[in-house]
């Protein structure tokens, strides 16, 4: 019984990988500028080094594909542990608010700091490195917000959870369209961009920025990801098999919400890859969540790829923020999943 | 029959001091902006116009259509939201939260991408057809959920459905390369009011209000319980149905005219309920006063907060509306009825 | 004789409302204790604060004579067991799957159950009957079968203590008692020490040595089922004027039959 699992496991894992290969082939392969599959090939192999080819696979398409991977493995993996933390299948970091949080925090980062997002000096490289801390902060004062309303008698109530998400949205959405109004116009237009949720500004300084924080934390979740088996039973058994359920919560999900803050701080809000990623998960490998994390991240990477794959070419020349793509799929998923669901 | 035990004297002092509150706030706006012009050139550009002169022509071309563009706006969400909680008992039964606010938005968006350039009283049409679009999706929805539409539930559909219909409306906008426009109309614009649109709206948003008044005994006796109305008689699919077409004309001609505007129709229902009691013959009119002197006040305080910039409304209305929400939460849960 | 658990000026309760307060009691080693009483008296309160699942407001509780505020949630997890009374668990969760959860306590390395983890784990589905649906899923199974593989999760832990809150409550009468004979069993053959909350009085005078009987957050009286189960104490916890006898088979005292007091002064 064990082993059946354990080869499915293995199995998902290798054909997500090649269906990641194979969504971040078109994406490499295709875009504004031509490039045939051979010049993609010879850019990547450094064979024949033409600039203009060089510029836009390595400065453009591929921080791209990378940061939409990291992006989605860093949600897929929050949307986990969310779900088994409230034992709600309708939890996501981008529908509690949380993403709205910590995008709040960027974007007064953003306005302190008069970031140019685009530039690559040192002193604006260092500045970089501290917006998934600004993150983790907005997202974490969102995540203490959205979990003291939502406590009811000391459970959390689902419902409440949910509505006061929407809330939180609406005021940190606010709140940084206060604030990006406030910013001169370049920085604006940037801002605006970034927080619809996109990865058009990808470069490599994004992906050093939040790869630390995501391999650490990831990792973390990864370990920790057993005790979120134990957590679909109920409190009380849970602290009778000796599990100090209140500090093992919180301490996931404070690694949820770093996870959630890094990858939203270099690619704006984008909700419901963790809604979707862990169910697909589920349904593809089972209820263990050593298997789910590692599937979940790998659907949540696939689905980001795919997506700003269809954003870039489905309405070229101009291009849509992924954020809309995937609300777009994910919004009727989410109505499915609702009409589907018990409680 | 229906007789008042008491006269309810808080609702007729707000009845009665409506005109001055709601003259101070207009002059006040007005008067003050990026350019602060006094009280005496206001009357002046009112009743001796001049042309030629600067102020007067921002007075009558900018400030004042503005200003009764918002009091209109605040009195029409204000009392749609009145209709809304009365009828589905819903205490958070509003334009923006269930989705009508974004039906409007929607079709007006598909209007302007495949129908540029139609007459505005058909956009205000279009808009009406909107709202009752995504109250229908969102009411739809509901009623295939089990408990979908609980407070908690209809509250989160009608999100969800709104930001769905707004990101295709964002998309098909992107498509069809015209962003631009569309954002435009998407955003608030109070400061670029249509007068045209203006002037149609006081008709259609007055049939609303008509509409509204004439059911407010019927959605008294609605939000008392469907039991309570059945049991007394009440043709309550005919009063869903008015009612419906209250809201729809209300919100349609809101979004119409500045764009969606949230929590109005949210916050003020309630803190009218809580000034002069449960029957909504007393509701829809003070809830109109109430509505409209609080955004007229949000949109004067739009201007300074971030002086000499101007700010969205928006932000001003979930300002009171996000804590609001949050302490309605709070205080009754998933209950059925507030 | 050590004692399983001693409560000194213990009180407990929920946000608000304090239950009981200025609890002393002991609960012996090796035997079956069962607190009864009407409801609202405080018995699932009592339980669950002695297996710390509820925090306690005041007092100390001496976990075989150590004070439970010094031990591990863990530590104390590898001494007590609590089933509690309306388990939740996903669906498709298989029957060995949830008995492994039980060996939390003694497991260390999460990924891989070692030999003994494995022994325990038969043991448990031995002794509660529930080998041969050990690969079903929860969701396929009776009210009755569930609840004895709860049971078996809970003995999965390998405690010398098990507390039971009203594991009978929501099962027919047969499994009612398989449950109960599953408990005397581990009691009078594993020496468990056994302490359960029960609604009816006649099941717990079967199978209890000692019952401890509540009223509004006061212990009314503690003793054995013949000592409890009569008359007047019987009128004094429960309201009742009940009968009594001696049940010929099992030579424990039985209630056949209750009228509710009247009202006095009336």
């Amino acid at each position: 019984m064990r082993k059946k699992t354990s080869s499915v496991f293995v199995m998902t894992v290798s054909i997500l990988i090649l269906l990641i290969f194979g969504a971040s082939y078109l994406h490499l392969t295709n875009g504004v500028f031509d490039m045939s599959v051979m010049d993609v090939i010879k850019t990547l192999l450094r064979i024949e080094s033409n600039p203009k080819f060089d510029l836009v696979i390595f400065e453009f398409r591929l921080p791209r594909i990378i940061i939409a991977a990291l992006v989605g493995v860093g949600l897929g993996m929050a949307g986990v542990v969310l779900q088994g933390i409230t034992r709600n299948g309708l939890a996501d970091p981008g529908i509690l608010g949380i993403n709205a949080g910590a995008g709040a925090a960027v974007v007064i980062f953003m306005f302190f700091f008069q970031l140019h997002l685009t530039s690559a000096d040192m002193s604006s490289w260092l500045s970089i490195l501290m917006m998934p801390i600004f993150g983790f902060v907005g997202g974490t004062m969102a995540a203490v917000l959205i979990f003291s309303f939502a406590l009811k008698n000391g459970h959390l109530d689902m419902q409440r959870l949910i509505l006061t998400g929407i809330a939180i949205n609406s005021g940190f959405g606010a709140l940084s369209l206060f604030l990006s109004l406030k910013m001169n116009a370049q920085d604006f237009e940037a801002a605006a961009v970034w927080m619809a949720g996109s990865i058009y500004n990808a470069n490599w300084i994004f992906v050093v920025t939040m790869l630390p924080w995501l391999i650490l934390l990831g990792f973390y979740v990864y370990r920790k990801s057993y005790l979120l088996d134990y957590f679909q039973l109920e409190e009380d058994s849970i602290t009778s098999l000796g599990i100090a359920v209140e500090k093992e919560k919180m301490k996931l999900l404070l690694a949820g919400v770093g996870l959630v803050s890094a990858c939203v701080s270099v690619s704006g809000s984008i909700g419901f890859i963790g809604l979707m990623a862990p169910h697909i998960a589920k349904q593809l490998v089972g209820i263990q969540h050593r298997y789910v994390m590692p599937v979940s991240a790998l659907i949540g990477a696939g689905l980001l790829i795919t997506a700003d794959f269809i954003g870039k070419t489905v309405f070229a020349p101009s291009e849509l923020a992924v954020g809309i793509v995937v609300s777009i799929i994910g919004i009727p998923y989410f109505l499915y999943l609702l009409v589907k669901s018990k409680a | 029959m229906w007789k008042l035990k008491k006269t309810n004297i808080v609702a007729f002092s707000i009845l009665a001091a409506s005109p001055f509150l709601i003259a101070i706030v207009a002059l006040v706006s007005v008067m003050y902006g990026t350019k602060d012009i006094s009280a005496i050139t206001v009357w002046q550009a009112i009743a001796e116009f001049d042309p030629s002169n600067v102020d007067h022509q921002i007075i009558r071309t900018g400030r004042i259509p503005r200003i009764v563009a918002v009091l209109l706006v605040g009195a029409f969400l204000a009392v749609a939201g009145a209709v809304m909680q009365g009828i589905t008992r819903n205490y958070l039964a509003s334009p923006s939260l269930m989705g009508v606010n974004d039906g409007s938005a929607f079709v007006i968006t598909l209007a302007i991408v495949f129908f540029p350039g139609l007459p505005n009283y058909q956009m205000i049409l279009l808009s009406m057809l909107g709202s009752a679009l995504g109250a229908g999706i969102v009411f739809g929805f509901g009623s295939l959920i089990r408990n979908g539409l609980s407070p908690v539930r209809l509250a989160i559909i009608g999100t969800v459905i709104g930001t769905f219909l707004s990101s295709i409306a964002t998309a098909i906008a992107m498509y069809f390369q015209v962003s631009q426009t569309v954002s435009v109309w998407y955003n608030t614009k109070v400061h670029m009011v249509d007068m045209d649109m203006l002037m149609l709206s006081i008709p259609f948003g007055l049939v609303g209000l008509v509409l509204a008044l004439l059911s407010a005994k019927a959605i008294t006796i609605t939000s008392l319980g469907e039991d309570i109305a059945i049991g007394l008689g009440q043709k309550t699919k005919a009063v869903k149905i008015i009612s419906m077409l209250a809201v729809v004309c209300l919100t349609g001609t809101a979004v119409a005219l500045v764009g969606k505007i949230a929590f109005v129709g949210l916050v003020i229902p309630h803190i009218t309920r809580f000034l002069v009691g449960v029957d909504y013959r007393f509701i829809i009119p003070c809830g109109a006063v109430v509505g409209a002197f609080f955004l007229a006040l949000c949109d004067v305080l739009s201007r300074f907060v971030n002086y000499p910039f101007e700010t969205p409304i928006g932000v001003l209305t979930a300002l009171v509306g996000v804590p609001f929400f949050l302490y309605l939460v709070r205080k009754h849960g998933g209950e059925k009825r507030a | 004789m050590q004692t399983a658990f001693r409560m000194e000026n213990l009180a407990s309760g929920y946000e608000q409302v304090r239950v009981f307060e200025g609890l002393n009691l002991t609960i012996e080693e090796g035997k079956i204790t069962t607190i009864i009483g009407p409801n609202g008296c405080g018995k699932s309160t009592l339980l669950k604060t002695i297996g710390r699942i509820l925090k306690k407001q005041q007092g100390t509780v001496y976990l075989q004579d150590q004070n439970m505020q010094n031990l591990s949630t863990k530590d104390i997890a590898k001494k007590l067991a609590i089933l509690s009374q309306t388990p939740i668990a996903p669906g498709q969760l298989k029957v060995e799957e949830l008995i492994a959860y039980g060996r939390y306590p003694h497991r260390n390395n999460v990924n891989r159950l070692t030999k003994k983890d494995e022994e325990m784990i038969e043991w448990a589905l031995n002794v509660t009957n529930t080998m041969e649906y050990r690969n079903r899923e929860l969701a396929q199974l009776s009210g009755g079968q569930r609840q004895r593989v709860w049971l078996a999760m809970a003995l999965a832990q390998e405690t010398s203590i098990l507390l039971l809150d009203e594991p009978t409550t929501y099962l027919d009468m047969a499994h009612q008692l398989e449950v109960l004979e599953i408990v005397k069993n581990l009691n009078e053959r594993h020496r468990c020490t056994i302490v359960m909350v029960l609604h009816d009085i006649n099941h717990a005078a079967r199978y209890s040595d000692h019952l401890i009987a509540m009223r509004q957050g006061a212990v009314m009286k503690t003793g054995t089922p013949e000592e409890i189960l009569c008359a007047d104490v019987m009128r004094n916890v429960f309201n009742i004027n009940a009968r009594i006898m001696q049940d010929p088979v099992t030579k424990t005292p039985v209630c056949y039959g209750y009228d509710v007091m009247k009202e006095t002064g009336k």
